[in-house]
């Protein structure tokens, strides 16, 4: 039994430590600052999850895990904020994103940029 | 000199007795006004005793009085921020958004896998939309633009009234936002 969770921590830390070098890459390989959020983006979700996910299985059923459930918890609320935060700002100071743009369908949903 | 002195002295302390008749005034009116939700109030009461016994971890009786009294005081004080008066509802986080939650765990890990997919074999297409969202409270409207952010492949870059504009990875990705499954979830769970 011991044996089963510890293959599966390391499982989950081996997910988490690739979850961290597709992040990396992808910060590396994007083209601009909008793309570049969405690699952070898999850091602070996949990467962080996983290896605490797998610290979780390590304490077993105790207050050490409910601990860790509550650092991704708020992890999960406050990691957003940074990202759109990046976001606003950029477009702020007038970073043109490398994108296509899609028109809405409808003309009532207004003008973002106006 | 030393009269102009007193007499700034007595001025200011007229003022400051005016001031605080009206502020005695303002505080009976603020508290006809302020309504407590019981509900809410009782499952901010919850959440608040599950938070210290999690990161307390201690039952001896002196250690659970002061948990009681934090309690009380942090209650205390989200009554006079105008927390409880049903606006905001705390008791969502017993009946509906752990599902959500659940859901949305899934979600994330649908995108990171197609995201790391379009960064390793480097096949991406970005594309920026705006789309509408359907939530009547100001809280429903951030979960949705920090929902989005959360899931990676899509941000919200800005936000005006209850238009979002979003930027996407992919353009499955973008698909996905703009169908709107999860702006039916968020507003179906009425935060």
């Amino acid at each position: 039994m011991n044996l089963i969770i510890d293959i599966a921590s390391y499982i989950c830390f081996f997910i988490g430590a690739f979850a961290l070098i597709t992040g990396s890459l992808g910060i590396l390989r994007l083209p601009d600052v909008y793309s570049r959020i969405h690699a952070a983006g898999i850091i602070d979700t996949a990467a962080v999850g996983f290896i605490i996910l797998g610290m979780m299985l390590q304490s077993g059923f105790s207050l050490t895990s409910a601990k860790l459930a509550l650092i991704v918890l708020f992890l999960f609320f406050t990691s957003p904020i940074s990202g759109h935060a990046v976001a606003m700002m950029a477009n702020k100071f007038g970073i043109k994103p490398e994108a296509k743009e899609i028109k809405p369908k409808n003309k009532n949903a207004g003008d973002l940029n106006g | 000199m030393f009269n102009v002195n007193l007499g700034v002295v007595n001025m200011s302390h007229r003022i400051y007795l005016i001031f605080s008749e009206n502020k005695k005034m303002e505080k009976k009116a603020i508290k006809k006004t302020r309504n407590i939700n019981k509900l809410s109030a009782l499952a901010y009461t919850g959440l608040m005793v599950l938070l210290w016994v999690v990161l307390s971890g201690h039952f001896t009786p002196l250690l659970l009085s002061f948990g009681a009294l934090s309690c009380l005081f942090v209650i205390y004080m989200a009554w006079r921020g105008d927390v409880l008066m049903g606006d905001i509802k705390p008791e969502q986080f017993f009946l509906k958004v752990p599902f959500y939650w659940i859901w949305l765990a899934l979600e994330i890990l649908k995108s990171n896998i197609s995201t790391g997919k379009a960064i390793w074999t480097n096949n991406f297409e970005p594309e920026i939309f705006e789309v509408k969202a359907s939530q009547n409270s100001e809280n429903g409207l951030a979960n949705y633009a920090n929902s989005i952010t959360l899931t990676p492949g899509t941000v919200t870059v800005l936000i005006k009234g209850n238009i979002f504009l979003v930027h996407a990875l992919t353009a499955e990705m973008g698909k996905d936002v703009r169908s709107g499954v999860m702006d039916k979830k968020i507003t179906k769970m009425a935060l």
